[in-house]
């Protein structure tokens, strides 16, 4: 079942369209990554889905039910930063958010444990650091169990601390076979957590699927000599090869991933090109995400 | 409605700020009454000690200070309610959570009717309990006899803070929006009646929202040329005045409301 659909998903302010006829499908216990450039979208979207913002145009619906407004109440979600009431300790904001969920009265303390709050419960929201803001944001969403959880670049602006901490209780999250949706410039992030991806830019999709899918077979070579001229004049022309970037010291090359290297070293060697440098990797999301946001 | 009334409270009742501005209402209302009471006893021209204690002045003596202490510090409390949700984002974090737009705006409506109610019954129980000290001979008729001003101190309340709440959603952020608030009612309100009055001949600025609001309880010192007459016979309404004032002040509350729910529906969060 579709957990969410959006259709022509159109947002407008004056003259800027910052998202433009948006389409995509999250099926139920996919963790969908929603990749894009700062400024492509991806929070307008979820803005817009969660009931905040207004589209201008286009439409959605969550859990296949387009008239239940009351389906935001199975949904945990953080949208860009943690809102609590600052002079409010981390049960009693709590609180406020089981409330709202329609949620039986309970206890937060295996809430509080899982984000390691729970030493700091009596204190004031307004004293936690950044980390203990999100973390607790993160147990907000959680209330009530929610069938799916919505996290908008849940490690911005963390330290690294910060950022292991939160990426640890994103997985625990992920791992409990709920459906998530994320908006992410961390692509190393989206590429260990999730198991679908869409990548917008503008406001337009450019593509959607399993990370797995897009992230294409291709491997990245870097190969260096002191005679890069001849070097990249070789490879221009060696089977195999699909692009070549030049990158000062060595050129970086596109290449299938069934390119043999020990044959290539030895076509250079062949061709009187000392190779000094010669290293093949797959390729990265974040090398798939520029190359898809720059095309 | 019980329980969006108890996630309001959950909300605010440990608020620094709101706890401060129910301390000053709760103290200040009887408190100027009691040192007016104080200052008028020593007047010896005025031959009464307890004067504005007794029935039925009292109704009107406490109901003109209740006049400026809701426009004052229940109505930034209402802006206050409102206007840091928006600051602390928690007014899109609880449509985000799943409340509606509907039940959330219900809520705030709710919370400055609560408002008015209990400021309501602060000014009725106030008034009888110095009334039943300043009075002599007193039976339940003289109690009675005020002019429907319980009524009109709840219209009066809830027309100031649906002013305030409309303020506070058009402007959203919480110092604007007081600022806004008492710049309005204290000066702006007083430029557009002199206009009306003196430039365009306007015959009605006692009907205009704020003015009409005010006039539900009247200031019994104004104006100052028949303060003293006023003083210790307060002038009652005439015809069917109070009736027309009560009906109109209704129709601004909804006005404001009406805005707001507009506005609150329509816009971005």
């Amino acid at each position: 079942m579709p957990i969410l659909q959006t259709h022509n998903l159109t947002k407008t302010y004056g003259n800027i369209t910052a998202l433009d006829n948006l389409d995509f499908v999250v099926e139920q216990g996919q963790i969908m990554g929603l990749l894009g450039p700062n400024g492509s979208g991806k929070t307008t979207t979820l803005g817009i889905i969660l009931g905040v913002l207004r589209q201008s145009s286009g439409e959605f619906t969550w859990f296949d039910n387009p008239g239940d407004p009351t389906h935001r109440l199975r949904i945990g979600s953080i949208l860009e930063t943690p809102n609590f009431f600052p002079y409010l300790d981390a049960d009693r904001n709590l609180d406020i958010v089981r409330q709202i969920k329609q949620v039986e009265k309970q206890s937060f303390d295996d809430l509080l444990d899982f984000v390691k709050l729970k030493k700091r419960r009596t204190s004031k929201f307004s004293t936690y650091s950044l980390g203990m803001k999100q973390r607790l944001a993160i147990a907000a969403t959680l209330i009530g169990d929610p069938d799916v959880v919505i996290f908008d670049e849940p490690t911005n602006g963390l330290d690294p601390e910060g950022i292991a901490e939160v990426r640890d209780t994103l997985k625990k999250v992920a791992s409990q076979g709920k459906t998530v949706i994320m908006a992410s410039h961390m692509l190393d992030e989206v590429e260990k957590i999730c198991s679908h991806v869409t990548i917008i830019k503008k406001g337009k999709k450019l593509v959607s699927g399993p990370v797995g899918a897009i992230l294409s077979d291709d491997i990245t070579i870097e190969i260096g000599s002191p005679d890069l001229h001849s070097l990249q004049q070789l490879l221009s022309t060696y089977p195999g090869i699909n692009t070549i970037r030049d990158c000062h010291s060595y050129l970086e090359c596109s290449a299938e991933a069934s390119l043999d290297i020990s044959q290539l070293n030895t076509a250079a060697v062949s061709n009187g090109i000392a190779i000094n440098r010669l290293i093949a990797r797959k390729k990265s999301l974040e090398q798939e995400f520029l190359q898809i946001t720059q095309n | 409605m019980w329980k969006l009334l108890v996630l309001e409270w959950s909300k605010f009742n440990r608020s620094p700020v709101i706890r401060l501005l129910i301390i000053f209402f709760l103290i200040l209302f009887p408190g100027v009454i009691y040192i007016a009471n104080q200052i008028a006893g020593s007047i010896a021209l005025l031959q009464g000690k307890d004067m504005m204690y007794q029935f039925p002045r009292i109704w009107t003596y406490l109901g003109s200070t209740g006049n400026w202490m809701v426009f004052f510090f229940l109505g930034v409390l209402a802006i206050y309610t409102v206007a840091n949700e928006v600051t602390y984002k928690t007014m899109r974090q609880s449509i985000i959570n799943g409340m509606t737009r509907q039940s959330y705006f219900l809520s705030k409506v709710l919370t400055i009717v609560s408002l008015s109610l209990m400021a309501t019954l602060y000014y009725a129980i106030t008034a009888i309990l110095l009334g039943i000290i300043g009075t002599e001979n007193l039976d339940f008729a003289m109690i009675m006899n005020n002019e429907l001003a319980v009524l009109r101190f709840f219209v009066m309340s809830l027309s100031y803070l649906s002013f305030a709440f409309f303020i506070a959603i058009l402007l959203k952020r919480s110092g604007i929006a007081v600022f806004s608030y008492l710049t309005f009612v204290l000066i702006v309100s007083l430029l557009i009646r002199a206009v009306l009055e003196h430039v365009l001949g306007f015959p009605y600025n006692e009907y205009l929202p704020i003015q009409a609001t005010s006039n539900l309880m009247p200031n019994p010192l104004w104006p100052p040329g028949e303060a003293f007459t006023n003083f210790q016979n307060p002038k009652q309404f005439q015809g069917g005045e109070l009736g027309i004032l009560l009906a109109l002040v209704s129709g601004y509350i909804m006005m404001w409301l009406g805005l707001a729910y507009y506005m609150f529906m329509k816009r971005d969060l």
